[in-house]
């Protein structure tokens, strides 16, 4: 019997943190029609045909932990949604992008599921989520597939548009645990934003935003560069054209990083050869003259080439020369990498790039809930403004940087977070995220310093995305305290117990607000050592364990006073604690809280560039 | 006549301050005296009737540099400077020419010869062919407008440059200091920035993501993508290559399927990936961003010609050609508008061919782009620019990551901000031209370079680095060595060159003689130096003047006697002092000359010092030294064991037995080179107590100074190698041993073939009074004397020894060492001047090594 094609309903690409995982994602919704009653086990030949064609899927260990374990399910009896998350995984494996997340879950809707796989590049997931799905059904069916025509297509496409190797380390090392540099891909090739902001810094392949352009200029003169060398005392290898060269010298690549010498390789062949690393051997002063040689051109990163026989003595002992210097040196291709993919040389990239205690970032605020978020995000901006930041804001009334509206209309998206994060002027970002931005986008920031959960209404997102169940509104917004960094706050909503039950997902500090200063949530927080900011009477209040101190009057925040429901005064408490929790000096808040206003947006005042006096 | 040499002084020379080619012209006969050469002057000014002056008992030579500087005048080059001197030598006469640029001058050098030539024998000569060629060998070879608006910004401030290519990379300020230019692209100009700028869909996304307008459009597939491109657009577009620059291929303001579909190919032909865009209705606008700040803004309009009802567009054409403000090069403001291929096909876009008729106020366009280079204009508008554009164009240039470069805009006007969808940003360059902003078509030019050199160095920065230059008959390396050593105790990196080598903060670098300009400039642009010591023999100055424009210390030790006189027609102390005097112009008007006030060639060098003048002498009340002191001036001399600086009441004293080298104040040399050297220190603001550690921490042995006055023991005996091989060293070295005591004295010299006989006799003249034994060797380096001949001079000054009682004479260097050291007992003293310093010295050291 053949079975009817699986259909895809629909594909959700999620560039960032999202319900699933923190990296980015392809989340397909996909209807298994009839095969709902087919589990694997069911039809004949299938398992051996997939595993046939797929081998390796033998290493994949899925919910049994063991490799072989997916194995087991198939024969035990597992549907085809789950099988297409394992092939599109593997898929993506022999495309050449390794590594991966993937999950499959019902919706509720008989027959239809969700399959998330990681996508380290949405057009090769898709690719592959496309070839895994013809796959499965050639292998339901029994019919033939070209296995190789499909292997090479997909290799192809990663080729295009996967990061070049060197990028790859360099960000590698950036995002890993230990510097936790944010980064951000510029373009479908090696450019690549590390950082943040105002705090970002830019590579492209093994070149720095303070590589010269002149200096790479100068690197592709070779006259040139033996003779400013040559000037500089500095052994070239024209020299020796009339002495003769040392039958025994061979050819090294130093590498030079922010003025040390990061790594050292006998390159010799490199195509065919592993470069022997050397980099503990070079003598002292061989390793000065290649560092000098990168200073002389004006060069941050250059490879090197030294033609001497031994390293690790005096170039001027055995006539080693100088024999090129490289802008832009393919060090994956010259010098060792870890087993583990790591090298010494992105590190030390990043070192150069990013001085220890600075980790790119700038601070972030994300802002999550179901209402009220647009007026907390301008509150909070307005804060940082007054604190003497260039502003960026994406919300739900358009992008602001600085007090200038770029684009009207809901920004609270993706697009527009990234947008803000990618300015070289901004030097904080305040994002408004609704629970679509989460849903169907992820969130434009891999962490924040502050996320901020205001109030959930449940039932109001009921429908969309299959969502049917308070528990998964919850896994929603809590995606927004999930990626709050170690050193950071949530903000969240005492008052309201779904929001009030994040706070131990949290891995930095937890800052409650309420209006009702003696919830006993709160009591239990400030007992452990808490801030809360709280109303009393008529004084906003910032709380800790054991103090209590007055702000400001709540008569004297213009903002709040013509507000009858108080829910724009629980606003003005989370833009209020946002601000305590950046440090922002008091009396700036409270400056901010007597003078800001907050008037509709208007249509006709749309000017794409401009200053923009009201809202 | 016969030119014997040519050279270039590339830098501060005797003749001036300019650069200059200097030749050895022999005349003879009738060549003597211009006015013996019957009708030559007229025939002369017949071909070149613009030739300057010149008295009629001048030699030819005067014609060749008259002629050589006339024609550099003619073509254009700022030259004004020429002399013809004559020599010693009967009929040599030494003509130097001021140039701009090296080649030009040379052959203006040339082409003067061959005027002088044909003049005497009543040839022909073009004249105009030869100003033709000297004009186009100077456009090619001077700075081009962008390059030469910023080396002129420079000069301004007082930054100097170096063109490290004949092309537009220029190193400003020295050491590491420095910065350098390529045109309108600065060292910290960014290579990643310059290729997202190439890129120009890449562009248009990031500058979107700062919210700078750009065009709608996206890069599309093929033609049939490029046509679908445009429908979703609506409206007109325009096709442009996704890489590509200067308007390759762009095709603006299209509608019809067929011109996309055109264009697409077009485009397809420069860059493998082409965009379609929006067009954006308005004129072309390049602002100028410079370090974060619009510094100009023009309007480019392309080049056009209005329709009288009369004229053809190909008469039109060239009715505009014939402005005389218009030329085929960089040279003017406007450049003719090219009439080609591309002319055509722009006209047969507009319906129209090289011979129709524009009707009378028709504007007819002859290319798309306005580039200068092909007969646009530019208008400059910097005054009109709204604030929120020019913020518009700083944030594209921060998008884009470029501290330099050029905004191209399309909108109505600058007047106002950019109104939605009506203008919008195209295109972001790199290494913007700069001609249209220095020098608009209309309009006024605005200071382009000065703001990239304010950006290379901030105000009241000039990118110089502290520079001592040293020259003298003697002590010139040592007190080289020793301001090094102070300059190096204040934390500086010190460049140093000497007649040994060049040492980068204690690494020699180089080897042999390095007291010329290549050496100084090579210090200069090293990266690792924070302040340089040259030694400045008088070689390099007469071979090719100063190697930098100015110091702020210059000292001349001595002249005394001299030393190699009767070369480079230099023959007497006084014309000596010509040579070591250039590095006294050099001074800047805020530095120092340290000068010898016993040495009255020396003394009086002070009058051509720009800056304010120290003297030093052993004695305070030598005449030129008190005088000065007496005026509230600098000085500096030793008195009661101590070298005194003094200025009106203010006393700053350095004990001499603090200071080793001057073996507690009894060599008398060393105490002169420690005297320059705290002059010199404090010229340079050494904090006091750093000068007198810094005299107390310096040693002269032979590791640090190799070949001067280096003293060993060898088995008891006192052994002092030295390099001196002049009268005045010889005299210097005498006094310093007679306070040593020995029993037995003995001398070991050779001499060297360059210097004249009598200075060569006079040398053992002045040891026979003073040692016992003299050793005399000769060695393979004769220096153009037969053998032996050397060694017969300096026999002959013993003759009248009153000490010496033994001479031998020995071939080679080494072997006169040996012999002397096999004679020695215990308490003789034996001075050895040694002639190959490193060679020797190692020598001696095995022979001490092996007792």
């Amino acid at each position: 019997m053949k079975h009817s094609d699986i259909r895809i309903l629909k594909i959700l690409s999620l560039r960032g943190p999202n319900l699933w995982t923190y990296k980015p994602v392809l989340e397909a919704w996909v209807d298994i029609g009839g095969l709902e009653d087919f589990p694997s086990n069911t039809l004949p030949g299938f398992v051996d045909r997939l595993c046939a064609w797929l081998p390796t899927l033998a290493e994949h260990r899925c919910s049994y932990e063991v490799p072989g374990g997916f194995v087991r399910r198939l024969q035990e009896g597992t549907w085809p949604a789950h099988i297409l998350e394992h092939v599109t995984l593997e898929l993506q494996n022999i495309a050449g992008m390794a590594g991966g997340f993937g999950k499959a879950r019902e919706t509720g809707m008989r027959g239809v599921y969700k399959v998330v796989v990681s996508s380290g590049h949405e057009d090769v997931t898709r690719a592959c989520l496309d070839a895994a799905l013809n796959l499965v059904m050639a292998a339901i069916n029994d019919t033939p597939f070209d296995l190789d025509a499909i292997h090479g297509r997909l290799r192809e496409i990663a080729r295009k548009h996967v990061l070049g190797p060197d990028a790859a380390c360099i960000v590698a090392a950036a995002t890993d645990k230990l510097r936790g540099i944010p980064s951000i891909r510029l373009s479908d090739n090696d450019l690549v934003q590390l950082g943040y902001g105002s705090c970002q810094r830019r590579i492209w392949a093994a070149r720095t935003d303070r590589t010269g352009a002149i200096a790479e200029g100068i690197t592709q003169n070779s006259d040139l560069t033996f003779r400013l060398l040559e000037a500089c005392g500095l052994p070239v290898i024209m020299e020796t054209e009339d002495g003769e060269a040392d039958p025994d010298a061979r050819m090294h690549r130093l590498l030079v990083v922010g003025g040390r010498l990061v790594a050292a390789s006998l390159t010799g062949d490199a195509e065919t050869v592993a470069p022997i690393d050397l980099t503990e051997q070079v003598h002292p002063e061989t390793a000065a003259s290649a560092c000098l040689a990168a200073r002389i051109l004006g060069l941050d990163i250059a490879g090197v080439d030294i033609l001497v026989k031994d390293i690790a003595h005096r170039l001027s002992e055995q006539r080693g020369v100088i024999a090129a210097v490289q802008a832009n040196p393919e060090f994956v291709r010259h010098h060792q990498t870890a087993a583990d993919g790591s090298s010494p040389v992105g590190r030390a990239i990043v070192d150069h790039l990013f001085p220890a205690e600075h980790n790119g970032r700038i601070p972030v605020i994300g802002i999550a809930g179901s209402s009220g978020t647009s007026e907390v995000a301008h509150l909070i901006a307005e804060f940082l403004r007054l604190s003497g930041k260039t502003l960026g804001l994406a919300c739900g009334d358009g992008l602001f940087v600085d007090r200038r509206l770029i684009e009207a209309g809901n920004c609270a998206n993706w697009r527009s977070g990234r947008r803000v994060l990618m300015n070289r002027s901004v030097d904080a970002a305040v994002l408004e995220n609704g629970a679509e931005v989460i849903l169907n986008e992820g969130l434009p920031y891999d962490r924040c310093q502050v996320g901020v959960v205001n109030r959930i209404e449940a039932a109001e997102h009921f429908g969309r995305n299959y969502i049917q169940s308070p528990e998964q509104v919850f896994q929603i917004f809590r995606t927004q305290v999930d990626v709050v960094l170690p050193t950071g706050a949530a903000v969240l909503n005492a008052a309201d117990p779904m929001v009030a039950e994040m706070a131990p997902l949290c891995d930095g500090e937890v800052i409650f607000f309420a209006l009702d200063p003696n919830l006993p949530v709160v009591a239990e927080h400030r007992t452990s050592g808490g801030r809360a900011v709280l109303v009393r009477g008529d004084d906003l209040i910032l709380a800790t364990s054991a103090e209590e101190s007055q702000l400001v009057r709540i008569s004297e925040i213009p903002f709040a006073a013509s507000d009858l429901t108080g829910m724009r005064m629980e606003r003005v408490l989370a833009a209020v604690a946002t601000a305590w929790a950046l440090g922002i000096e008091l009396h700036i808040i409270r400056t901010g809280l007597e003078t800001f206003s907050l008037e509709p947006a208007d249509s006709n005042y749309l000017r794409v560039l401009g200053p923009v006096d009201t809202f | 006549m016969n030119v014997l040499t040519i050279r270039a002084l590339r830098g501060p020379n005797i003749w001036s301050l300019h650069t200059s080619i200097q030749a050895e012209v022999f005349c003879a006969g009738d060549e003597l005296q211009l006015d013996r050469l019957t009708g030559f002057e007229d025939r002369l000014r017949e071909r070149f009737p613009q030739i300057g002056p010149f008295s009629p008992d001048a030699a030819l030579a005067s014609a060749l540099e008259l002629g050589a500087l006339g024609l550099q005048a003619q073509a254009g080059c700022p030259v004004a400077f020429s002399r013809c001197v004559s020599t010693i030598e009967p009929g040599v006469y030494q003509v130097v020419v001021e140039y701009t640029e090296e080649a030009v001058g040379r052959l203006a050098f040339d082409l003067s010869r061959q005027l002088c030539t044909v003049a005497l024998e009543n040839l022909p000569f073009d004249l105009e062919s030869a100003l033709k060629q000297l004009r186009e060998l100077d456009e090619d070879q001077r700075p081009g407008p962008s390059t030469g608006a910023i080396i002129n910004a420079a000069v301004t401030r007082g930054i100097p440059f170096r063109r490290l290519t004949e092309g537009s990379l220029v190193q400003f300020g020295w050491g590491s200091k420095q910065r350098r230019i390529q045109a309108a692209e600065m060292d910290s100009t960014s290579s990643i920035g310059e290729s997202i700028a190439q890129d120009k869909e890449l562009t248009k996304r990031l500058l979107d993501a700062a919210g700078v307008p750009v065009p709608k459009g996206r890069p599309v597939k093929d033609a049939e993508d490029a046509w679908t491109a445009a429908c979703e657009l609506g409206g007109a577009v325009v096709v442009k290559p996704r890489d590509g620059n200067q308007g390759k291929g762009v095709a603006a303001n299209i509608e019809s399927r067929e011109r996309v579909v055109a264009a697409y190919a077009a485009a397809r032909e420069i860059s493998p990936e082409v965009m379609v865009e929006h067009h954006l209705p308005g004129q072309d606008y390049r602002l100028l961003v410079i370090a974060n700040r619009l510094v100009a803004a023009a309007r480019r309009d392309p080049p056009s010609v209005i329709g009288d009802g009369k004229l053809s567009v190909r008469n039109l054409v060239e009715k505009v050609n014939s402005d005389p403000r218009r030329s085929d090069g960089h040279a003017t403001i406007l450049t003719k508008i090219r009439f080609d291929d591309i002319a055509l096909a722009t006209l047969s876009k507009q319906g129209l061919d090289a011979d129709s008729v524009p009707r009378k106020g028709t504007r007819v366009l002859l290319r798309d782009n306005a580039n200068l280079s092909t007969g646009g204009t530019a208008t400059d508008v910097t005054d009109d620019v709204h604030p929120e554009l020019a913020e518009c164009a700083v944030a594209a240039a921060k998008m884009v990551g470029l501290d330099l470069c050029g905004v191209d805009l399309v909108c109505e006007n600058v007047l106002e901000p950019l109104k939605h969808r009506a203008g919008g940003v195209i295109e972001v360059n790199a290494a913007p031209g700069l001609r249209m902003h220095i020098q608009p078509s209309f309009g006024k030019g605005r200071p382009v370079g000065e703001a990239i050199v304010a950006s290379l160095f901030p105000e009241h920065d000039n990118g110089r680095i502290p520079l001592v230059a040293v020259t003298g008959t003697n002590g010139k390396t040592t007190t080289v060595r020793l301001i090094a050593h102070l300059l190096g105790q204040i934390g500086k990196r010190v460049g140093m060159t000497n007649s040994d080598g060049v040492y980068i903060a204690g690494q020699r670098i180089d080897t042999g003689d390095c007291s010329g300009p290549r050496s100084a400039r090579n210090v200069l642009f090293h990266p690792d130096v924070d302040a340089a010591v040259l030694e400045t023999a008088r070689g390099g100055v007469l071979r090719e003047g100063l190697g930098f424009d100015h110091c702020d210390v210059a000292v001349v030790t001595n002249i005394g006697m001299g030393d190699h006189l009767g070369l480079n027609y230099i023959v007497s102390v006084k014309e000596l002092a010509i040579v070591k005097r250039v590095i006294i112009h050099s001074v800047h008007p805020g530095g120092v000359a340290v000068l010898n006030a016993a040495d009255p060639q020396v003394a009086a060098m002070a009058s051509s010092c720009p800056g304010s003048v120290t003297y030093f002498a052993m004695d305070r009340h030598e005449r030129i030294l008190a005088n000065h002191l007496a005026q509230g001036k600098r000085g500096v001399f030793v008195e009661d064991g101590h070298i005194v600086a003094a200025k009106g009441k203010l006393r700053h004293k350095v004990a001499l037995n603090e200071v080793p080298i001057t073996h507690n104040g009894s060599i008398r040399f060393q105490i002169e080179n420690a005297m320059v050297a705290v002059a010199a220190g404090w010229s340079l603001r050494i904090p006091w107590d750093i000068l007198r550690r810094g005299m107390a921490t310096f040693v002269s042995d032979a590791e640090t100074t190799p070949g001067r006055f280096n003293v060993f023991n060898y088995r008891g005996a006192t052994l002092i190698a030295d390099y001196g091989h002049n009268p005045d060293a010889i005299h210097a070295l005498v006094q310093a041993v007679g306070s040593m005591p020995a029993n037995r004295r003995l001398v070991v010299i050779s001499g060297a073939g360059d210097r004249r006989d009598c200075d060569l006799s006079q040398q053992t003249e002045i040891l026979g009074d003073a040692f016992d034994e003299v050793i005399l060797y000769q060695d393979d380096c004769q220096r153009g004397r037969v053998d032996g001949e050397v060694l017969a001079l300096l026999r002959d000054g013993l003759t009248n020894a009153s000490r010496t009682k033994r001479t031998d004479e020995i071939r080679g260097e080494f072997n006169a060492i040996d012999t002397a050291l096999s004679r020695l007992n215990l308490g003789d003293l034996c001075v050895i001047l040694i002639d190959r310093i490193d060679e020797s010295l190692a020598h001696i050291a095995k022979r001490i090594a092996e007792g």
